[in-house]
């Protein structure tokens, strides 16, 4: 059970929505605050919106419906071995749907502001190579709409 | 710094038009420094007039200005720009110019443009400099710099007098009004133009940080649950990473790419641009290219061997705007 009082969030994802991908690396997140705080664009790492190995998804919270608090801590419910959660890179929803990726909500008891970018794959493509690459090629654009990196 | 609490640098244009003795214009320019002692403002770059005409009378669109940070820098000869910037504005070059610089022995090649330059106070102010055909050098600036326009001494000239002010940490510019044309002594000289203070850094001088974020990589990996670089795809980064150093001033962005790949990540200072080098497991590899504006004709290739890369990377680099 959440320790939160859960609130209501629409099954839909609204397209101004924001949404927030999960750094946990210290380094990665040390250079992008130096970026911002300089006003230069952000490098974002592309593997950050590589989905995992046999998956085509993306998790992402929900920013617009929980205080950036209560997400830090349903984060470190899945804490990681010998990382701190660091915080997260913003998309908006719109911007990610007109890369033509779905955005589904999945929230969860344990998790209600949990949300899903799902990658379009070529259902005839079997290479894993080139599926691989289709997906780096999302993960590039994706990267590419962040509007900033928010810590924790 | 005392007198800008908000710690916002601000460009003061000052006119003080002294009708009564008939003396027309004494413009002063007071550029607050940076954290770092530099004098740093806003400038407007545009396509230029001409341009602007061309594309009307065409009925194209006419790329928006775009204002970035440039640092007044009398060390340059000429008025240098971030070719990303130029880029974006959508401009293309009449010629390709070479200059020097303290780090080189060698004349390092540029791409020459005519630029529109704005200078000013505020939207509403009177310009200090507005041309609309102003030749300029482009070629990559160092991403470590947070300036995208080297304000060089053709335009500088233009003033007689240069002083730093110390109880208001500000360089102060004057001109007696009288110097009206900008100087283009480099537009057909056979000088190179010299340019001084950007290149702190020289060829490859990222190559030690790359290679150790390459090293990272495998811990990395295993942070994120995948399964480490093979020992042919650091290998391969590797040979690659030392060949972009003898090339290329930029830094990339090494880091694990999941699959056992490595990516090796170049980004433009400025707009969006992206050009994304990931060796695999088994040495093989694929390049993605992503430039602003391009959309459905962003460049893609797979290789058999990464090797393969060091054919194209710089060409590729430089339709990426990053060299």
């Amino acid at each position: 059970m959440t320790d939160f009082k859960v609130k209501t969030v629409p099954p839909e994802i609204d397209r101004p929505e924001l949404l927030g991908r999960q750094e946990w690396s210290e380094r990665q997140a040390g250079k992008l605050v130096r970026q911002q705080e300089a006003n230069r664009p952000l490098n974002v790492p592309k593997n950050k919106f590589k989905p995992p190995v046999n998956s085509n998804t993306l998790s992402v919270d929900r920013m617009d419906y929980a205080e950036r608090n209560e997400l830090r801590k349903l984060a470190e419910k899945n804490i990681r071995e010998n990382q701190a959660f660091q915080g997260w890179y913003i998309v908006c929803a719109a911007d990610v749907m007109d890369l033509g990726c779905d955005v589904q909500a999945s929230q969860s008891p344990q998790h209600p502001y949990h949300a899903d970018i799902i990658i379009p794959t070529d259902p005839n493509e079997f290479d894993p190579k080139a599926i691989k690459d289709n997906q780096i090629k999302f993960a590039l654009k994706i990267a590419q709409t962040v509007r900033k990196f928010v810590t924790k | 710094m005392s007198h800008n609490p908000l710690n916002y640098n601000i460009s003061v244009l000052h006119f003080s038009i002294e009708r009564a003795n008939n003396k027309r214009i004494m413009p002063q320019l007071t550029i607050p420094t940076d954290d770092a002692g530099r004098p740093c403002l806003d400038v407007q770059l545009s396509i230029g007039k001409e341009h602007e005409k061309t594309l009307q009378a065409r009925k194209m669109e006419v790329p928006t200005p775009r204002t970035v940070r440039g640092l007044m820098d009398s060390g340059a000869s000429c008025t240098c720009v971030d070719i990303s910037v130029v880029r974006a504005l959508g401009l293309s070059s009449s010629k390709e110019v070479h200059f020097l610089t303290p780090l080189s022995n060698d004349p390092i090649t540029g791409l020459q443009y005519e630029v529109g330059v704005h200078i000013a106070a505020g939207p509403t102010q009177r310009p200090w400099i507005d041309t609309s055909n102003l030749p300029v050098i482009a070629f990559p600036f160092s991403p470590d710099q947070p300036f995208h326009v080297l304000v060089g001494h053709d335009l500088l000239s233009r003033f007689d007098k240069i002083h730093y002010d110390k109880d208001i940490e500000s360089y102060v510019f004057t001109s007696k009004g009288t110097k009206a044309s900008i100087p283009t002594a480099h537009r057909d000289t056979e000088a190179l133009p010299f340019i001084g203070r950007l290149f702190r850094r020289s060829l490859g001088d990222w190559l030690p940080t790359a290679l150790k974020d390459l090293k990272e990589c495998v811990g990395s990996a295993h942070d994120d649950g995948w399964d480490p670089p093979t020992d042919c795809a650091m290998d391969h980064a590797r040979a690659f990473l030392e060949f972009l150093a003898r090339h290329i001033a930029s830094e990339p962005n090494i880091y694990s790419m999941g699959d056992a790949d490595i990516a090796i990540d170049f980004c433009t200072t400025y707009g969006r641009n992206n050009a994304l080098f990931v060796v695999d497991d088994d040495g093989s590899g694929a390049v993605f290219l992503s430039v602003e504006g391009e959309g459905e004709d962003d460049y893609y290739q797979r290789v058999e061997d990464a090797t393969e890369f060091q054919k194209d990377a710089v060409n590729l680099l430089y339709k990426a705007g990053i060299i």
